[in-house]
C-alpha cells in the first residue's frame, strides 16, 4: 500500500513541472536490477534522496515510502525479499513451516541483536504483533494482522474505541522458547511466509513497549543499518551497524536521507554530483529520455510492482457504467500504446491483465482482447449494449499529483473511439478524492492504482476485488471468483495455489469491474561516485548493496 | 505619536480576529476527510481515524474549535499539525527563510526599482524612459511561474550562472535567483511609482525655485525631489511585504525552498488546518505591522505628516 | 494628518482637476491627447482583436480545439498545425484562439466585479466617515491582508468544480475569488479620492442646498473621483489574467470543459526543457493581452492627468 500513499507524499513535492508521470515510472522491461557491476570499496558515506516521513517511524504506522524507505534500513524481518527478483528468501527467519497453510512454526536464527544490543527473540515479534494489531493503539498498518486468528477480538468494540478490546493478545500467536514461536491463521493463508517481509512485521525491542513515543524518533531495530539522527525537514542520518550478524550487512559505512521537496531539485543535485541516489525521475526529464542524456550510464528504468487502472463506479452510485458490455467497450476504447508513448514517454507497460509482472505468479493477456485497443470494435460492443445511457462519461482523477495528462489522453481516446463525449474531471486534492470514493458519491469512472505490499499474485487480487474488501472501491462482487481466492489460499502447493489465483484474474475480464491501463516502472538515477544500485520491485533502491566506486 | 501607535495597534485587533476566522471557517469548510487521504487507496481503519480525530479536536463544532484556537493561541500556542510536530516550531524552522527571501526581493524592488524609475524619470520621453517603460509592461504581463520556471532553466540548468535550488541551509547566493524572481513584479511597479512621482516633482514650485537659487540640478534632483517621489514607493514597499510572503508560494516551489509557502500549500492538501491557520495569523500579523512601520516612516520622510 | 491621506495602491496621482464643467473640458482634451497618441491605438487595436477572438474564435480557425492527435504530440510547428501540437496533440493555434474567451472573461468580471465592491465600499467610508468609516475599513484591512493566492487556494479547494459544472460557473468561480481577494486597493483608493473631493466647494454647496446625500455622491462626488480606480481597474484587468494562469499553474484554477491560456500554460511548463513552443505561443498572446490593457490604461490615466501634458 506504499505506493498508493506515495501520491500523497508527493504533493509536497509536486514539482514545479506537474504534468508526465507520477511517483512511479519506467521503460526497458527486461532490465535485471543491478547497474553496474564494477567492483565498489567497502565503508564511505552516501546521499540518497528522502522526503518527509508522515508518521513517527514506527514500523507498525509507516505506511508510505519517505518513512518506509528509512525504516526498512534500520530494520530486519523474517523474511526478505531479493532486491532482483522478489522472491522471499529467509532473513532472521531459519524456517517457516506449516503442512496445512493454518499452523505455522516460526523458528529463528541464533545471534540477530537490535541496535540497542538486546537478542532478537520470538517474544519480539509476538509482543510488536499484538501491539500494532491492537486497537487500542491505533496503527495504520494494523490490517496486515488481520488473517492471524483473534485479531477481532484486539479490535475495539465501536470507532471511538469507548469499548475496549476484549484482549490484548491475538490467540493466534504463541511464544513456544525463545527462538520459536507458531502463528495460527483464521482461515488458510497459502502466501503467509511472503507476507512476513513487509515493515509491519518487524520486531520490536523491549525498550519499545515502554516508550512507543521516543522510538518513534529515534527507531531501533535488527537491520544492517542503525538510526542516528533526524533533523525534521532536513536529513535522516544512519550509519553501519557494526554488530549486524546477519546476511544482509551494509558495504557503506554512513548513509544520509536528504529530504527534497521537489524532485527536479533532487535531479539536479545529482546532475551536478551533490546528491547520489534519487529514486524519481522528474517529469520533466523524462520527456524524450532526456534523463538518458543528463545522466549518462547512471541511470536505470526497471518494472516494479504497481498497477494503474480505470474505476468504474458501483452500480448504486452510477448505473450508467453497470453493464459489462459497457465496461469492455471502454477499455478497448484506450489507446494504452500510444497514451503510454506520448505522454509516458514509455515508462509505463501497457497492461494485459490485473497483476502486475514482477510478481510470482503473473500471467501476461489475462484481459486479452478486452485490453487491445481497436476501435471499431470497441463502438461495436457498445451498440451490442444498447449504447451509453449516462450522457457523458467522465474520469475523475486527484489535481494534485500529475494525474491529469494520462487522463485527458485517455478520454480523448473513449471520445474518439466511441463518440461519447468524455471528460476529465479533476477533484482539488487526494483527501476529497478519497472521501468521495469511500462514500460512495463519486459518479463516473475515477482513477485509481495499486503498489503490492509483498510481492504475490494474491496481493493484486483478494484486496481489491474480493467482496467487501478493504480496497474494493467499485463494490466488486463474484461468488466464482471468491470461491477461487479461498480455493487457492487453502493450497500447499505454490504453483497450484497460483492456478487458482490465475483462474480467479480470468474472471475478471468478463465482469471488467476496472479496466486496466499499464503496470509501473520506475525510473533511477545516481552520481558519478557511486556503483551497484540495485532496484527492487518495489520501487526502493537496494541500501544493502550500494557502494562507493 | 504613541498614542497614534496605541489606536493602530488596538485597530489591529479585530482584523486578526476577522483574518484568522475567515481562514479558520474556510479550512473547516474544506471539503474531504483529513485521514481519507492518508491510508493511499484503502481506507483508515476505523480505530485509527477515531484517535486521530479526537487528538486533532475534529469532531467539536466551528465555534468551538475556533474558540479553543483562540485561547491557545492568546498564551502563544500555536497547536500541533497532524505529523505531531509543534507549528510554532515548524515556523520557527521557516520564516526565517521565508523572511530571508521577501527581504532581498524588497532590496532588488527598491534598488532596481529606484535606479529605473529616477532613470526613465530624468530622461523622460527619451530612449531609457520607454526602455524601462516597457520592459517593466513586460515583466508585469508575463505570469511569475513562467518566469521562474524560465530563468531557473536557462540561468541556472542549461548556462549554470546560478543554484538551480535552494538547499535547506537557504544561502544568500542560493535565494538571488529566486528573490529576483519573487520581487519581479514589484520591481516593475516600484520602477514605474518612482518614475511617475519623480516627473511630477521635477515640475513643482519648489524645485523650480531650487534651481533659480543656484542649487545644481544634481543636488535639487537628488535632495529634494527624490526625496518627495520616494514617499509612495515607500508605502508600496512595504504594503508589499506582507504580500510577497503570501506570494512566496509559488516561487518556493519553483525552487524548493524551505519556506512558509510551500508549507501552507502542503498543509492544506493535507486538510491540516492547525497549521494553516498558524501560518496564516503570523502572515496577516508581519503585514499589519509592516503597514504601522511604513506609516510611522512617513513622518520621518514628510516632515509635514505628524501622528498627533 | 493620518492615515486618511495614505493611498495605496499601484500606482496612483491626484484626481482629475475641479468641478464638472472642469470635468467637461479634461474629458475633451484628453481625448484630443489620447487620438494623439500610438500606444492608445495600438492597445485598442490588440483589444478589439482579442475581443474579437473571445466572441467568434471560429472567424480565426476553423480546428476543434479539442481535436486530440495524441500520435503526433508535442510537434513542431508545421503547415498542417500552425504553432504546433501541444502534449495532448491538440492544435496549439486553435487552442489559443479559442482559450481567449475563458482569460478575457475573468479579466473583465473580475475588473467589472472588483470595481463595484470596491467603489461602493470606498465611497461609503469616504463618504459617512465616522464609524462607517471605521468599520469599512477594517474589513478592507481583513481582506487586504490575507493574501491573494492563498485565499485563491483556499476557496478553490473548499468549493470545488463538480463534474458537471457548467462553463459559466467554472469561470465565474475564479472570477469570484479574485474579486473577493482583489478589492480592498480599489476601495482603499476610492475612499482617498472620495476624501480629496469632499472639501470641495461644489460638494459643499450642494450639501448647504439640502441635497440628499445620494444625490450628492451620484452627481458631484462619484463623477470627479471616479477616474484613478477605472485607470486603476483597467491595469488590474491585465493582472487578473495573469493571475489566473497562475492559479491553474497551482492546480486550482479553470478545469475542462473550460479552455485557456492560464490552463495552456500550466500544462506546457513541463515541455520547457524539450518542446518550448507549446510554452510560447499560449504566454505570448497572453502577455499581449495584458500588455493591451495595461497600456491602454496607462495612456488614459496620462491623458486624464493635466499635469503629464
Amino acid at each position: 500500500m506504499r505506493g498508493t500513499t506515495r501520491t500523497v507524499a508527493m504533493v509536497a513535492g509536486v514539482s514545479a513541472v506537474t504534468l508526465l508521470a507520477a511517483a512511479c515510472g519506467g521503460g526497458d522491461k527486461g532490465s535485471s536490477g543491478s547497474s553496474s557491476s564494477a567492483a565498489g570499496k567497502t565503508g564511505g558515506a552516501v546521499t540518497v534522496r528522502g522526503c518527509n516521513p508522515q508518521n513517527p517511524l514506527i514500523p507498525g504506522n509507516t505506511n508510505e515510502t519517505c518513512g518506509g524507505n528509512v525504516l526498512d534500513a534500520i530494520t530486519a524481518k523474517l523474511i526478505h525479499y531479493n532486491p532482483t527478483n522478489a522472491a522471499p528468501e529467509n532473513d532472521i527467519a531459519d524456517k517457516i513451516e506449516s503442512s496445512d497453510n493454518q499452523n505455522f512454526t516460526v523458528t529463528l536464527q541464533k545471534g540477530y541483536k537490535f541496535h540497542d544490543g538486546t537478542e532478537v527473540k520470538a517474544k519480539n515479534f509476538v509482543d510488536a504483533w499484538n501491539w500494532v494489531a491492537n486497537g487500542k493503539n491505533a496503527q495504520l498498518n494494523s490490517y496486515f494482522f488481520e488473517p492471524i486468528e483473534g485479531f477481532s477480538d484486539v479490535q475495539c468494540g465501536d470507532a471511538d474505541c469507548k469499548v475496549k478490546p476484549k484482549a490484548d493478545k491475538m490467540t493466534g500467536l504463541a511464544v513456544k522458547d525463545d527462538y520459536t514461536f507458531t502463528i495460527k491463521t483464521t482461515e488458510k493463508v497459502s502466501n503467509l511466509p511472503v507476507r512476513l517481509g513487509y515493515t509491519a512485521f518487524a520486531p520490536l525491542p523491549d525498550s519499545f513497549f515502554s516508550d512507543p513515543k521516543a522510538f518513534g524518533e529515534h527507531p531501533v531495530g535488527a537491520g544492517p543499518f542503525k538510526f542516528d539522527s533526524w533533523t525534521k525537514n532536513t536529513e535522516i542520518k544512519l550509519s553501519k551497524f557494526a554488530d549486524y550478524k546477519g546476511k544482509f550487512p551494509a558495504k557503506l559505512d554512513n548513509l544520509t536521507f536528504k529530504i527534497y521537496q521537489d524532485d527536479d531539485a533532487a535531479y539536479n543535485d545529482v546532475i551536478a554530483n551533490q546528491l547520489d541516489v534519487i529514486d524519481t525521475i522528474p517529469s520533466s526529464a523524462l520527456i524524450d529520455d532526456k534523463y538518458k542524456t543528463d545522466l549518462p550510464d547512471r541511470n536505470l528504468s526497471k518494472p516494479v510492482g504497481v498497477f494503474q487502472d480505470i474505476n468504474f463506479p458501483p452500480s448504486k452510485v452510477d448505473p450508467a457504467y453497470a453493464d459489462p458490455k459497457v465496461r469492455q467497450a471502454i477499455s478497448m476504447a484506450i489507446d494504452r500504446q500510444t497514451i503510454v508513448k506520448q505522454i509516458f514517454n514509455n515508462t509505463r507497460q501497457p497492461a494485459t491483465g490485473w497483476v502486475a509482472p514482477v510478481v510470482d505468479g503473473y500471467k501476461a493477456n489475462a484481459c486479452g482482447e478486452y485490453c487491445t485497443f481497436d476501435a471499431a470494435k470497441a463502438k461495436a460492443k457498445l451498440d451490442e449494449a444498447g449504447g451509453f445511457k449516462g450522457g457523458k462519461m467522465t474520469i475523475a482523477y486527484n489535481a494534485d499529483a500529475s494525474h491529469k495528462a494520462w487522463v485527458e489522453a485517455a478520454c480523448n481516446s473513449i471520445k474518439t473511439a466511441l463518440g461519447v463525449d468524455c471528460v476529465a474531471t479533476p477533484v482539488v486534492d487526494f483527501a476529497t478524492f478519497r472521501s468521495k470514493i469511500t462514500e460512495r458519491k463519486m459518479k463516473g469512472m475515477f482513477r485509481s492504482g495499486w503498489q503490492m505490499d509483498y510481492p504475490s499474485i494474491e496481493d493484486f487480487l483478494a484486496p481489491i476485488y474480493k467482496t467487501k474488501a478493504s480496497s474494493n472501491d467499485n463494490d466488486y462482487s463474484n461468488p466464482a471468483f471468491d470461491k477461487l481466492l479461498d480455493e487457492a489460499a487453502a493450497q500447499t502447493d505454490a504453483a497450484q495455489a497460483n492456478a487458482k489465483y490465475q483462474q480467479a484474474e480470468a474472471l475478471l475480464a468478463n465482469d471488467m469491474p476496472v479496466a486496466p491501463l499499464w503496470y509501473g516502472t520506475a525510473q533511477f538515477g545516481w552520481s558519478d561516485k557511486v556503483t551497484n544500485v540495485k532496484v527492487t520491485p518495489f520501487g526502493t533502491v537496494d541500501l544493502t548493496s550500494l557502494q562507493l566506486k | 505619536m504613541y498614542k497614534y501607535i496605541l489606536r493602530r495597534l488596538i485597530q489591529m485587533v479585530p482584523v486578526l480576529l476577522g483574518a484568522t476566522f475567515i481562514i479558520f471557517a474556510m479550512v473547516f469548510a474544506l471539503p474531504g476527510d483529513p485521514t481519507a487521504g492518508m491510508c493511499g487507496d484503502r481506507p483508515c481503519s476505523p480505530a485509527f481515524v477515531a484517535q486521530f480525530r479526537t487528538e486533532h479536536n475534529l469532531n467539536d463544532p466551528l465555534p468551538t474549535r475556533y474558540a479553543k484556537y483562540m485561547v491557545n493561541l492568546s498564551h502563544g500556542d500555536l497547536g500541533t499539525n497532524f505529523r505531531g510536530v509543534k507549528v510554532a516550531e515548524d515556523l520557527k524552522q521557516r520564516y526565517p527563510t521565508t523572511a530571508k527571501l521577501a527581504a532581498m526581493a524588497i532590496v532588488f524592488e527598491t534598488v532596481i526599482g529606484l535606479i529605473a524609475g529616477v532613470l526613465a524619470g530624468i530622461r523622460k520621453g527619451k530612449f531609457i524612459d520607454n526602455l524601462v517603460l516597457v520592459s517593466t509592461l513586460l515583466v508585469i504581463a508575463i505570469p511569475v511561474f513562467v518566469i521562474g520556471a524560465t530563468m531557473q532553466y536557462y540561468l541556472g540548468v542549461k548556462w549554470k550562472l546560478f543554484p538551480v535550488t535552494v538547499s535547506s541551509g537557504a544561502t544568500f547566493y542560493e535565494l538571488l535567483m529566486p528573490a529576483f524572481v519573487l520581487g519581479s513584479a514589484s520591481i516593475a511597479y516600484a520602477a514605474r511609482l518612482t518614475r511617475t512621482n519623480l516627473v511630477e516633482n521635477l515640475r513643482a514650485d519648489y524645485l523650480r525655485t531650487a534651481v533659480a537659487k543656484g542649487l545644481t540640478r544634481r543636488r535639487a534632483i537628488g535632495v529634494h525631489a527624490l526625496r518627495n517621489s520616494l514617499i509612495p514607493v515607500v508605502t508600496y514597499v512595504g504594503a508589499d511585504f506582507g504580500g510577497l510572503l503570501g506570494g512566496a508560494i509559488v516561487t518556493e516551489r519553483i525552487f524548493n525552498i524551505q519556506g512558509v509557502g510551500g508549507y501552507t500549500f502542503t498543509s492544506l492538501h493535507n486538510r491540516d488546518g492547525v497549521a494553516v491557520v498558524g501560518t496564516v495569523t503570523i502572515l496577516v500579523l508581519v503585514f499589519l505591522l509592516a503597514n504601522l512601520l511604513v506609516d510611522l516612516l512617513y513622518g520621518v520622510l514628510d516632515p509635514r505628516i505628524s501622528h498627533d | 494628518m493620518t492615515e486618511a491621506t495614505i493611498v495605496v495602491g499601484a500606482e496612483t496621482t491626484a484626481p482629475p482637476g475641479a468641478g464638472p464643467e472642469g470635468a467637461r473640458s479634461l474629458a475633451s482634451d484628453a481625448w484630443r491627447s489620447l487620438k494623439k497618441n500610438p500606444i492608445f491605438w495600438v492597445s485598442t487595436a490588440l483589444i478589439v482583436l482579442f475581443v474579437l477572438m473571445a466572441i467568434w474564435p471560429s472567424l480565426f480557425t476553423n480546428v476543434d480545439p479539442n481535436a486530440a492527435v495524441l500520435k503526433e504530440a508535442r510537434a513542431r510547428p508545421s503547415s498542417s498545425a500552425w504553432f504546433g501540437r501541444d502534449i495532448q496533440g491538440y492544435d496549439i493555434y486553435s487552442r489559443t484562439i479559442y482559450g481567449a474567451r475563458a482569460s478575457i472573461l475573468v479579466g473583465v468580471f473580475t475588473s467589472v466585479a472588483t470595481v463595484i465592491i470596491g467603489g461602493v465600499m470606498g465611497v461609503l467610508a469616504g463618504y459617512y466617515g465616522g464609524w462607517i468609516d471605521s468599520l469599512v475599513s477594517r474589513v478592507t484591512d481583513i481582506f487586504f491582508a490575507i493574501p491573494l493566492l492563498l485565499g485563491g487556494i483556499l476557496f478553490m479547494a473548499t468549493f470545488p468544480n463538480d463534474v458537471n459544472s457548467p462553463y459559466l460557473l467554472v469561470v465565474g468561480k475564479v472570477v469570484l475569488v479574485l474579486a473577493i481577494f482583489g478589492w480592498p486597493s480599489l476601495a482603499r483608493l476610492m475612499r482617498s479620492s472620495v476624501l480629496q473631493v469632499k472639501p470641495n466647494d461644489y460638494v459643499q454647496a450642494a450639501r448647504a442646498l439640502g441635497a440628499s446625500p445620494w444625490r450628492i455622491i451620484r452627481a458631484h462626488v462619484l463623477p470627479n473621483a471616479v477616474a484613478p480606480m477605472i485607470v486603476v481597474a483597467t491595469i488590474n484587468l491585465g493582472v487578473f489574467i495573469a493571475v489566473e494562469a497562475t492559479l491553474s499553474f497551482l492546480g486550482i484554477g479553470l478545469t475542462p470543459p473550460a479552455v485557456s491560456w492560464g490552463v495552456a500554460i500550466s500544462d506546457a511548463i513541463v515541455a520547457l526543457r524539450t518542446t518550448p513552443h507549446i510554452l510560447l505561443f499560449p504566454s505570448l498572446f497572453l502577455s499581449l493581452t495584458v500588455l493591451a490593457f495595461i497600456m491602454l490604461g496607462d495612456a488614459v490615466r496620462d491623458a486624464f492627468d493635466p499635469k503629464s501634458r
